[in-house]
C-alpha cells in the first residue's frame, strides 16, 4: 500500500470515528510536507468522496456528517491562510446566495453546503433559515450572484421553492440567476427538482461545487 | 365530542398520552392505532409501515395524525384518507403561529413522549455518543430548549436537566393544552365526513 493510501485510510477512520482532532492532525502533517494544494487534491478530496458514498448509502450518522463538516471548515481556513492560493483560485466571480426555503429550519445541510462551496472557491452569502423568495433574489441582485442555492428537508417546505422560481422569472432573471435545490427530500425524490422549478440538484453537499460550476457556466451565457 | 365508528385515527405514538387524555375526558371517541414515534428517524420504514397499515382499514375513513414525516405522506391522501394539517408534531400540538414563533427564536422543542427517549434519539439514532459534539451541534442551530407541558404528566425536571447538560442549552417551560390537537383532528374528521 502506498504512503498516500495509508494516510487516506487513517483519515477515513478518523472521519468515521468523528475524531476531529485526529483528522486535522493527519491533514495538517501531510500539508506541511506536501502543501495544502496537494493535500486537498490527493488526500482530503478522495476521502471525502468515499465518505460521501457512505453518506448516500445511509451509513453515516448525523453526528459523523456534522463533524466532517467541521473538519472541512477548519482545513479550509488553514488552507486559506497558507498563502498557497492566489486570488484567481478563490475568486473568479464565483458568487452564490444560500439559504433554507421558507418555513424550513433544518440548517445542517446548508451549513455543510457553505463549507464545501467555500472550499471550492465560492464567495457565499448565507441568508440562514426560513428565507422568503424576495430576500433570496434581492441578495442575488445586490451581490451579482449567478446561483441561488436553496435547501429544504421536507416535501412541504420544498414546495415553497416554487415561489422563488416565480420571483426569479417575474423579475426577468430566468437563466441569468440559476436555481440549485437540495436537501433530504430531493435525494429521495429527485423529480421534485423540476416540479419546484430548480435548475439542478445533487445528492449531498460534497457534490455541490461541481453543480454550481455547471450552473454558473449556464448563467454566464445569459450575461 | 367526535364519535364516528366509521372513522379511525392512525397516529404517531408521540400523541398517545394526550389523545388518551382527550378520550378519557370524553372529547374524542375515535379508535386510534398508534405507530412507534421512533419511526420519525427512519422515514422509509414509516412509509412502508403506513403502506401496510392503511389498507387494513380500507372499509373505514382514516385520519392520518402525522406531520410531513416521510417523503410521500401527503400523497397518501384519498377521498377516505386525510392527513391533519401541520408540518410536524410540534406544529400540530402548538398551532402554526406559536410553532413558527418558537422556531424563529431558535427553540428546540421538547414534547413529553420524545423527551423520555432523548438518549435513544441523540446517542443511538443521531450518533452523538459524547456531549462535546452534541453541544457544538445544538448551539450551532438552536438558542435554547423549550419543554411543552401538555398537562398529562408531572414535568420530568430531572430528564430535562440531563438533556440540558448534554446539549449545553438552557430549558424553559411552556404549557399547551390538547385543544389545538383536538381541533386539527376534528377539522380533518369534518373533511372526511363532507367528502
Amino acid at each position: 500500500m502506498t504512503t498516500i493510501a495509508i494516510q487516506q485510510n487513517k483519515l477515513m477512520e478518523a472521519l468515521i470515528q468523528a475524531d476531529k482532532e485526529k483528522a486535522i492532525e493527519i491533514i495538517t502533517e501531510w500539508a506541511q510536507i506536501h502543501t495544502y494544494k496537494n493535500t486537498l487534491i490527493s488526500l482530503f478530496q478522495p476521502v471525502l468522496d468515499k465518505f460521501g458514498d457512505l453518506w448516500y448509502k445511509g451509513e453515516i450518522s448525523l453526528a459523523q456528517g456534522y463533524v466532517a463538516g467541521l473538519i472541512a471548515e477548519e482545513v479550509f481556513i488553514s488552507a486559506s491562510k497558507s498563502g498557497e492560493f492566489s486570488k484567481e483560485d478563490s475568486d473568479n466571480n464565483k458568487i452564490a446566495v444560500i439559504g433554507n426555503a421558507e418555513d424550513d429550519y433544518h440548517g445542517l445541510g446548508r451549513k455543510l453546503l457553505v463549507i464545501f462551496l467555500k472550499m471550492g472557491g465560492w464567495q457565499i452569502y448565507d441568508l440562514g433559515n426560513d428565507v422568503v423568495a424576495k430576500d433570496f433574489v434581492d441578495k442575488a441582485i445586490e451581490t451579482g450572484a449567478s446561483v441561488i442555492g436553496v435547501s429544504a428537508m421536507m416535501y412541504t417546505t420544498a414546495h415553497n421553492i416554487k415561489k422563488l422560481r416565480e420571483e426569479i422569472d417575474a423579475r426577468n432573471l430566468t437563466g441569468k440567476i440559476q436555481l440549485a435545490v437540495g436537501g433530504a427530500i430531493f435525494r429521495i425524490r429527485p423529480e421534485l427538482c423540476a416540479e419546484v422549478g430548480g435548475d439542478g440538484t445533487v445528492d449531498n453537499a460534497l457534490e455541490a461545487n461541481e453543480l454550481f460550476l455547471k450552473l454558473k457556466e449556464i448563467s454566464d451565457r445569459y450575461k | 365530542m367526535s364519535k364516528d365508528k366509521n372513522i379511525i385515527i392512525v397516529a404517531c405514538s408521540i400523541f398517545k398520552g394526550e389523545l388518551e387524555q382527550l378520550k378519557s375526558e370524553g372529547l374524542l371517541d375515535l379508535e386510534v392505532i398508534y405507530l412507534d414515534s421512533m419511526l420519525h428517524m427512519h422515514p422509509e420504514k414509516l412509509e412502508k409501515l403506513l403502506e401496510q397499515t392503511l389498507p387494513r382499514y380500507n372499509d373505514r375513513k382514516i385520519v392520518i395524525l402525522y406531520g410531513d414525516c416521510h417523503s410521500r405522506i401527503i400523497e397518501s391522501e384519498t377521498k377516505n384518507i386525510r392527513k391533519v394539517e401541520g408540518i410536524n408534531c410540534c406544529e400540530i400540538f402548538l398551532g402554526s403561529e406559536r410553532y413558527f414563533k418558537l422556531r424563529k427564536e431558535g427553540a428546540f422543542i421538547l414534547l413529553p413522549e420524545w423527551l423520555e427517549r432523548w438518549r435513544e434519539v441523540f446517542q443511538v439514532e443521531l450518533g452523538f455518543k459524547e456531549p462535546q459534539i452534541a453541544r457544538k451541534f445544538m448551539n450551532d442551530f438552536h438558542t435554547g430548549l423549550v419543554y411543552i407541558d401538555t398537562g398529562i404528566n408531572r414535568v420530568p425536571f430531572e430528564t430535562v436537566n440531563e438533556l440540558s447538560s448534554f446539549t449545553g442549552l438552557k430549558c424553559r417551560y411552556e404549557t399547551c393544552s390538547g385543544q389545538n390537537l383536538l381541533s386539527e383532528i376534528l377539522k380533518t374528521v369534518k373533511k372526511l365526513s363532507d367528502d
